[in-house]
């Protein structure tokens, strides 16, 4: 096992532990992020497990990003309110119809669904965008480094345009038969950065809404 | 060929980190300004909402003056008169109707001094605060009747909450604006007010079966009707008025008591939002 994965594990499972300890003092969307980092823990160790045994941990990819786009709509639908939640729920639909075709039929089980990643990651990236507009709709009287949403907005948005790059990276790298190992270093840096801002957002987090419920009635 | 690749991935993450940083770096100046707008926007609401407050207070007070100041003219005045009569008559009379006077005078000063109380209370501002909207609103509808001008009804729907000092003062000018309009430009013969709580809504509901007026000359009516707008948006209420020539008119006044108003400090317990 390579010693950036074991320290990249390590990484999550100490956001993971801090969530888990402090959980009662959160509020809902920022405990489905709780869960959303253990279950990627999980599916980081089990992929690791596949390898050994049938050396491919895609399975476990088709199956997390699929929770990832679920538990990231949930946390967002519960920031927003009116249509921008209906059509954030109603949207799970075909997306995850669209996941299960890709799985079933285009990207099967035992290849990378870069399909369905790159479709949850556009997702995301507008999730992010929205938040941010929100956020401008609404300001409150809190400085911004201390307000969790715009921790959370900021590391989706950095993580979907990133791994966009990433993957228009990889496919010239692969183009051209080059080395993807600074490549691959590149994304376990991303991923570091990624789960940093998610901590930097749990901990600002002090049990408040922020948009969802606060705004619905004004 | 290694350093292509390396160049290839520093130099588009550089470019990709540049150009992330410039949006956050846009969007926390973005956020900065709006938030001191949302500050001097919320100060200014606060201050109308302090000056607005200040105005009903003044008003209550002028027709609470007003109401006193024909209270102990028509009233007491006439009483006391009585009296002066009744004791100046007591020379000439027998001993037995001397003390029948003498007692009448009594009760009739026991009355005097039951209204100059009332009265007192009425002319304390703080009455409104301490005894709460439904205890207010039945008092002033109790004065109506006893005018004779009007029928007034009074029907309270479900178990009474405060709704904060300064949001029910709020309302009870409102309220009284709405009367007066009834009884003076409306020609009404009956007044219908009800006030309904429950955990979801407050509705305070001000009918009346006077004249009436057309929807669309709202915008003509007086200022008061506008002012009364204003007032329901400014403690986070809704008022509509329903009206049609000849059918009377209804005012409805409906507030969230969950919904917490900056300016308005909502006191209801469950004002957790």
């Amino acid at each position: 096992m390579p010693v950036r994965f074991i320290i990249y594990a390590v990484f999550i499972l100490i956001i993971f532990l801090y969530g888990a300890v402090n959980f009662k003092r959160f509020s809902i969307p920022y405990k489905l992020l709780i869960l959303l980092l253990g279950l990627t823990l999980i599916s980081e160790l089990s992929g690791r497990v596949l390898i050994v045994k049938l050396h491919n941990s895609m399975p476990a990819y088709h199956i997390i990003s699929v929770i990832e786009y679920t538990l990231i709509t949930f946390i967002y639908s519960s920031f927003f309110t009116g249509s921008i939640k209906k059509v954030l729920l109603y949207l799970m639909i075909p997306v995850i119809g669209f996941a299960i075709i890709n799985t079933l039929f285009i990207q099967t089980i035992l290849e990378f669904p870069t399909h369905f990643i790159l479709l949850a990651q556009g997702v995301y990236l507008l999730y992010a965008l929205t938040g941010f507009r929100q956020m401008l709709l609404f300001p409150i009287d809190k400085p911004l480094n201390k307000q969790s949403f715009f921790w959370l907005n900021t590391a989706l948005l950095f993580f979907s345009t990133m791994l966009f790059l990433f993957f228009g990276l990889l496919n010239y790298i692969n183009s051209h038969n080059y080395d993807v190992g600074p490549l691959y270093t590149f994304s376990y840096i991303i991923n570091f950065l990624y789960y940093a801002l998610l901590l930097i957002a749990l901990t600002a987090n002090k049990k408040e809404y922020y948009f969802g419920q606060l705004h619905e009635k004004q | 060929m290694k350093n292509n690749e390396l160049y290839l991935v520093f130099f588009s993450s550089i470019f990709f980190f540049f150009c992330l940083s410039i949006f956050i770096i846009y969007f926390i100046f973005l956020y900065q300004k709006k938030q001191i707008k949302n500050k001097q926007e919320k100060e200014n609401l606060q201050s109308t909402f302090r000056q607005e407050l200040l105005k009903a207070q003044n008003e209550i007070q002028e027709q609470t003056l007003t109401y006193v100041s024909r209270e102990i003219h028509d009233n007491i005045t006439q009483v006391l008169s009585f009296v002066k009569l009744n004791l100046a008559m007591t020379g000439t009379l027998s001993e037995f109707e001397r003390s029948q006077k003498v007692e009448e005078s009594r009760k009739l000063i026991a009355q005097a001094i039951g209204d100059l109380r009332d009265l007192s209370k009425s002319l304390n501002f703080e009455h409104i605060v301490k005894q709460g909207l439904v205890k207010t609103i039945e008092i002033e509808v109790d004065r109506i009747n006893k005018s004779g001008i009007v029928d007034a009804a009074f029907v309270v729907k479900g178990n009474p909450y405060p709704l904060s000092d300064q949001r029910e003062l709020v309302l009870f000018r409102i309220f009284q604006e709405a009367v007066n309009n009834s009884l003076k430009h409306a020609g009404a013969n009956l007044l219908k007010i009800s006030l309904q709580y429950s955990d979801q809504i407050f509705i305070l509901t001000i009918e009346d079966d006077g004249a009436g007026f057309l929807n669309n000359d709202l915008q003509k009516e007086g200022s008061g009707l506008k002012n009364m707008q204003s007032r329901a948006t400014l403690i986070g209420a809704v008022l509509t008025i329903n009206s049609d020539i000849g059918k009377g008119c209804c005012i409805k006044i409906t507030i969230d008591p969950l919904l917490q108003q900056l300016y308005a400090n909502a006191n209801y317990p469950n004002s957790t939002r």
